[in-house]
């Protein structure tokens, strides 16, 4: 027994030192970019009182954070900056107002960004950026993506170089629970300079993946001293704003953001999960559910899902063979304050099939998706059909024929009402099929025949004379 | 009249002739009229009318004794058609009798072209032996098909156990639908079983409900029935 004792201590000291070892990923990585919430971020909440006690500024001293709000943290540089979006003031353009971290203390700018006419909503920010201070006083103009002649006003922040090619990173969340888990994300790295960029975000989906400014030179807002880790490298403070004076990991603001998927441990907030492994209804439900695509449809589902932290849709593979399915929808199901809803497709069901007929039956499943996340699960199948084939139908046509142009919107139309003739249950239809008169009836709305579904059915899937193929 | 010993012989003979001869047709009609009750019949509980059946089925399900359908409804968005496939009861035989809908006539794809191809319906039909037929019925039996309760009935205990009292509805599902056929009764079931296991973890029904279709899809023309 006694011979044992050592091997048993060493065990138990081993197990001991592991679980001295389990220290938050937050801590420990290297250039974080972490989703985070006052609750979690006491220098933050510090901050925001102390600026909010002196503000002149209105909007700031009444600024209420009460979601989500990004930081990014590099302890070996010592950059420390948080970003908040700010409410909207006119629809011309977004702000967020951010927070960084310098050798003398935290200053504020708040960014504002005016998109140019070539801006489509979900893709890379295109425009203009305009830094101000916290007193709205305008420090620095650049354009998106940057010119080298952008205007400089003595801000902290300037143009350093044109564009660097962004890399992923890994980010962690903190939001809301007290999870931290890596996810990827793209932060900005200039591999000519090695300055590594701090990386901040731009809410509202302004996305800007090339961006990188200079050390800061002056301007912004003093707001405090704040108590976060210090610097290891210098903040280049010293008012000196001299193009080209790059003093390497004194690194500046920038803002990426190509990804807006945040988790929250192995949860996706804000989401839109594309679990889905064939690649051709991979590639589908990423071509239909892209948010640069200009849909109504589409805005509709980017909206609900994909900037909305409390609702997310989840679509995956299974078998829906035992009952004859091809695509299915869940019901809304609330998680930790969390809705999602998943939408299920099955692979072999749509093996052969075009593109255009997969991307019907995605816009079909995701219909469902929108109606349970907006109404709880309060409307039937049936219910969510008759709006989807009558009232409905142009809004999911468009949106088809907008991802495939080469479709006529009467052939998107006969592709989402494909879905009426399979309801059609005959004059004692079973289960949830309709009678025929019925689906006559709501036929009748849309103008179409049900041969000329039938044709258009064909062309797309079982002739293949149109549509695309995946391969 | 006297009638002679011989006379009364004969009458004596012919009336028991007569008398064999109507006992033995009483056997015969006995045998043939007991032909499907040889098999004793599950009972049911009726709820559908005979007239509620489409005609495709009626018109095979008429001429039996007893008939198990079974179908599939398809899902939202799926145009395919499925077989139907009984399991009758006629005299004493058993069959296996599958209608395949919807069979394209190549000839008419190739001179005609769509939208005017001709579409047929194909019936098969397989004799079981005896022991086949048993051995199908007698699963049916013991997966419960004749007891089971309609969905309805299964979500609402379903409720009762969850937690959260409500059982998930998921859109766009198709139905598997059984008909059980004798005479003028008719019980109608159908039912979804997507994720049913996992939502009702604690009923067996389910599981009854899978191991019945797969009779019907996996082993309909085994040798084992």
């Amino acid at each position: 027994m006694q011979k044992r004792l050592p091997v048993f201590f060493a065990i138990l000291f081993l197990w001991a030192s592991s679980c001295n070892e389990e220290t938050p990923v937050s801590k420990t990585s290297r250039e974080k970019i972490i989703v985070t919430d006052l609750d979690h971020e006491p220098i933050a909440k510090d901050l925001l009182s102390k600026l909010q006690g002196k503000a002149s500024n209105g909007r700031i001293s009444s600024l209420e954070i009460k979601d989500a709000f990004f930081k990014y943290e590099d302890p070996d540089s010592g950059v420390l900056n948080y970003t908040f979006p700010l409410p909207d003031k006119s629809p011309e353009y977004f702000e967020n107002m951010i927070l960084s971290k310098y050798d003398d203390g935290f200053y504020g700018f708040i960014y504002r960004y005016i998109p140019d006419e070539n801006y489509i909503k979900g893709e890379s920010f295109r425009g203009t950026l305009q830094q101000f201070d916290l007193e709205e006083n305008l420090i620095g103009e650049f354009t998106i993506p940057f010119e080298q002649d952008s205007i400089y006003a003595g801000g902290r922040t300037q143009l350093l170089n044109q564009c660097v090619q962004s890399i992923e990173q890994k980010c962690v969340t903190t939001y809301k629970v007290e999870t931290v888990t890596d996810y990827p994300c793209h932060c900005q790295y200039d591999r000519r300079t090695q300055l590594s960029s701090v990386c901040t975000f731009s809410f509202n989906m302004g996305m800007c993946d090339d961006m990188t400014t200079a050390p800061p030179g002056g301007g912004g807002t003093y707001v405090a001293m704040g108590s976060g880790p210090s610097p290891k490298a210098g903040g280049g403070g010293s008012g000196g704003n001299t193009t080209g004076t790059i003093k390497p990991k004194t690194n500046p603001v920038v803002i990426v953001v190509p990804e807006n998927d945040l988790y929250v441990g192995d949860k996706c907030v804000a989401c839109i999960e594309n679990l889905l492994k064939n690649p051709c209804l991979k590639m589908v439900a990423k071509k239909v559910l892209n948010p640069a695509l200009a849909s109504t449809f589409n805005n509709l589902i980017q909206d609900i899902f994909n900037k909305n932290d409390k609702v997310n849709l989840i679509i995956k593979e299974g078998s829906l063979t035992k009952d004859a399915a091809i695509g299915s929808t869940n019901p809304a199901a609330i998680e930790n304050g969390i809705m999602s809803v998943t939408v299920t497709l099955d692979p072999t069901k749509l093996a052969q099939s075009s593109q255009e007929r997969i991307a019907s039956v995605i816009y079909h499943e995701c219909f469902h998706a929108i109606v349970n996340s907006l109404s709880n699960n309060s409307y039937s199948g049936d219910e969510q059909h008759i709006v989807m084939f009558t009232n409905k139908l142009d809004l999911l046509a468009q949106a088809l024929a907008a991802v495939y142009p080469a479709m006529s919107l009467g052939d998107a139309k006969g592709m989402i009402l494909v879905g009426l003739i399979a309801k059609d249950g005959g004059m004692s239809p079973e289960g949830d099929k309709w009678p025929t008169p019925f689906v006559d009836k709501v036929l009748s709305y849309s103008h179409f025949t049900r041969s000329q579904i039938d044709i258009i059915f064909k062309r797309y899937e079982t002739f293949h004379t149109s549509g695309t193929a995946c391969d | 009249m006297k009638l002679s010993i011989h006379q009364v012989q004969h009458v004596i003979n012919h009336t028991s002739f007569v008398i064999k001869m109507i006992l033995m047709s009483q056997l015969i009609i006995g045998c043939r009229h007991n032909a499907t009750k040889n098999y004793i019949l599950p009972d049911f509980e009726t709820n559908k009318s005979i007239s509620e059946i489409s005609k495709s089925i009626r018109n095979i399900t008429d001429e039996k004794d007893f008939a198990v359908v079974y179908t599939i409804i398809p899902g939202d968005m799926n145009l395919e058609v499925y077989p139907i496939k009984m399991f009758c009861l006629k005299d004493s035989t058993w069959e296996k009798i599958e209608i395949r809908r919807g069979i394209i006539e190549l000839d008419s794809l190739y001179t005609q072209g769509d939208p005017d191809v001709v579409e047929k319906d194909i019936i098969l039909k397989k004799v079981c032996r005896k022991i086949e037929g048993e051995s199908f019925l007698k699963k049916l039996t013991t997966y419960n098909l004749f007891t089971m309760q309609e969905e309805f009935q299964l979500k609402k205990r379903c409720e009762e156990i969850r937690t959260d009292n409500k059982v998930p509805e998921y859109t766009d599902l198709g139905f598997s639908s059984f008909y059980i056929i004798h005479g003028s009764n008719v019980r109608n079931l159908t039912y979804q079983l997507y994720n049913r296991e996992e939502d009702c973890p604690s009923m067996t029904e389910w599981e009854d409900i899978e191991k019945i279709i797969s009779l019907y899809e996996d082993e309909w023309y085994s040798k084992n029935h």
